[in-house]
This record gives C-alpha cells, sequence and structure tokens, in this order.
C-alpha cells in the first residue's frame, strides 16, 4: 500500500504549526539570512541540521536519503525564507520543511523487501458477539523489566518499520513528530477521519506487535 | 473465551423507586477496542464515555488492553527520541559542505 493523496502540499503552504515565539537572536539571524549573508546560512545549518538529521533519520531509513532530505529542505527553506511568516519558531517551520521533503522522498521509493503485511492480520480479532477472540493479558508493570533499555529501543523500531508503510507514516508524523491531525491530513492528501483511523489501527498493530515481548509472565 | 460482554450484575438490594438499569445490555468488546483513542482523546460523549467506563468495571481483558495501548504509544514516543542520540548532534561537515555548495549554484 503507498502513501495516500496525489499531491504534497508544500509546508509553507499548511497552516502555521503553534507559534512559540521568536527569541531576539533568532530575528538577527532571520534578518541576515535575508540579507543573504553566507555565515548565517552556515550558523543556520549548523543551529538546526542535527535536528532536521535526526527527524529524517527517523522517517528514512538509509543515511544518504536522510542526509538528502535534509538538504532538499534547506534548499526548500532558503528559497521561502521570504515567506517565513515568524509566527512560529524558525525551527519549527524548518521540522515541518524536513518532514515534507521526507515525505516527498518516501513517496518516490518502493518500499525495500517483500510485499507488505496486512494490516488487518494485525488488527485485534472478535467473536460474532463482539468479545476479543482472546483475552488481553497485561505487560510488565514497566513493559521493559529484564530487558537492556537499547533493546527495547531497538525492538520498538523495528516493530514501528514492519507496520504497513500508509500507517507507519500516520504513526510517525503524529505521535513521534507531533504533528497535528490537520497537517497530517493535509500532508497526505487525506481526511482528517481517515488519518484519526489509520493512527488508531497503527498503534493496534504496533500493540500487536509488541505484545509478545512485553506480556507478563505468568506467576509460578 | 471469557472476556464479559454482558456479565451478570452484582447483587443489588431491591430499590422500588429506583428505575432499575443494571439489565442494560453492555458494550461489546469490539465498540470498547474500536473507541479506545477517542476515549483517550476525551472525543467522547460524556453517555458515551459512561457506556464506555461501565464496560471496563467488568471487563479485565479491556482494561488490559487500553493499558497496553497507551504503553505502545508510550514506548514508541520513548524509542524514537532517545536521549541517548541527541536531537541537536553535530552535522556531518560533508552535509554543511554539500548544502552550502547547492545554496551557491541555486543562487
Amino acid at each position: 500500500m503507498g502513501l495516500a493523496g496525489n499531491t504534497l502540499v508544500l509546508m509553507t503552504a499548511l497552516p502555521s504549526p503553534p507559534s512559540q515565539g521568536q527569541d531576539a537572536s533568532e530575528a538577527l539571524l532571520l534578518g541576515r539570512l535575508r540579507e543573504g549573508d553566507d555565515a548565517a546560512f552556515d550558523e543556520l545549518v549548523r543551529l538546526a541540521g542535527g535536528r532536521m538529521l535526526a527527524v529524517a533519520r527517523r522517517m528514512l531509513h538509509r543515511e544518504e536519503d536522510a542526509q538528502d532530505a535534509v538538504q532538499e529542505a534547506f534548499l526548500s527553506a532558503f528559497k521561502s525564507l521570504d515567506r517565513f511568516d515568524g509566527r512560529s519558531q524558525l525551527t519549527t517551520w524548518l521540522h515541518r520543511i524536513t518532514v515534507n521533503c521526507c515525505l516527498m522522498r518516501m513517496r518516490s521509493q518502493r518500499r525495500r523487501g517483500g510485499p507488505e503485511r496486512s494490516i488487518d492480520d494485525l488488527l485485534p480479532t472478535f467473536l460474532s458477539d463482539g468479545h476479543q477472540t482472546r483475552n488481553t493479558a497485561p505487560w510488565q508493570p514497566d513493559a521493559a523489566s529484564g530487558i537492556e533499555r537499547t533493546e527495547v529501543r531497538d525492538l520498538v523500531r523495528e516493530k514501528i518499520d514492519e507496520l504497513p508503510e500508509a500507517y507507519r507514516v500516520v504513526l510517525l508524523l503524529r505521535d513521534i513528530e507531533e504533528i497535528s491531525t490537520e497537517e497530517t491530513a493535509t500532508a497526505l492528501g487525506l481526511s482528517v477521519n481517515a488519518v484519526k483511523t489509520r493512527l488508531h489501527r497503527a498503534r493496534q498493530a504496533l500493540r500487536t506487535l509488541l505484545e509478545p515481548h512485553f506480556v507478563a509472565r505468568e506467576t509460578p | 473465551m471469557t472476556s464479559p460482554q454482558n456479565p451478570p450484575p452484582p447483587p443489588q438490594p431491591p430499590r422500588i423507586t429506583t428505575p432499575d438499569t443494571s439489565r442494560r445490555p453492555y458494550i461489546t468488546c469490539r465498540e470498547v477496542l474500536d473507541f479506545v483513542m477517542a476515549y483517550l482523546d476525551g472525543e467522547l460523549t460524556p453517555e458515551q464515555k459512561h457506556e464506555f467506563e461501565r464496560h471496563l468495571a467488568v471487563c479485565p481483558s479491556c482494561v488490559n488492553y487500553l493499558e497496553t495501548y497507551k504503553a505502545t504509544v508510550r514506548l514508541g514516543k520513548q524509542a524514537m527520541h532517545d536521549p541517548d542520540e541527541p536531537a541537536t548532534g553535530n552535522v556531518p561537515e560533508g552535509l554543511i559542505k554539500a548544502i552550502r555548495e547547492a545554496r551557491r549554484h541555486q543562487a
């Protein structure tokens, strides 16, 4: 299943992210950028590039793709500086542009590996009377006891990667990048309700994938 | 399958003047699981929320599902925002150079 939506709207056309205001140093930097100060562009890359690269690495798998997406994001931002209205922080604006560049790159790539798993295989199942087919067991209290934290991290990432792409991307945008439902819907060409449905199913599917690793062991 | 859908109500002393609501059917596990996100997001009406919680009160399996659903969301956030991987880490010098050169070509 590919990403939905035929037209990807540029982040510059999306609703402004929640405003946290601009601080004085950011306003100064923005002024220098608009004057074409070369050093200011390098400064911006060093200031915001690390965070943008982290976003791209979360969304794309290959380091090369992540760096390419960040480069595209900066170039797109440089071209659009005049349209940055200052209602949000510069770094927040760059975050949105980075997400958009990653989405474009994801759409142009076929998912590596074989055919995707159906989301239906990962959703809860019910009997005809509406009961769960099997009871849900509790998880370990901290959902990770006995497992190293880095192991948990790697396991969860691996399971997120196993989600069908159309669901993985919604989970990444909503839960991880904390982009609003409305913005996610616009970026993916979906309705708000479709985003909500996909997010819920993505979480349910991830829960199913994690369950065998976290379900509480029965006490003897 | 032991999950109660319409478990017998607990014994209640007879109240002649109070309408008997204990026989009202419970919503199903399917309905509860379908509306977990809406419940957590506070999007259910007061009546829906009441019915949702009335089911939870008699269905440990759905309580477990709700808790593990919340744990899943939390684990996802923690895994993708690992404090050992600072969000503002160094940008590779090669990338800075590539962006600088691309910008000059763009100009």
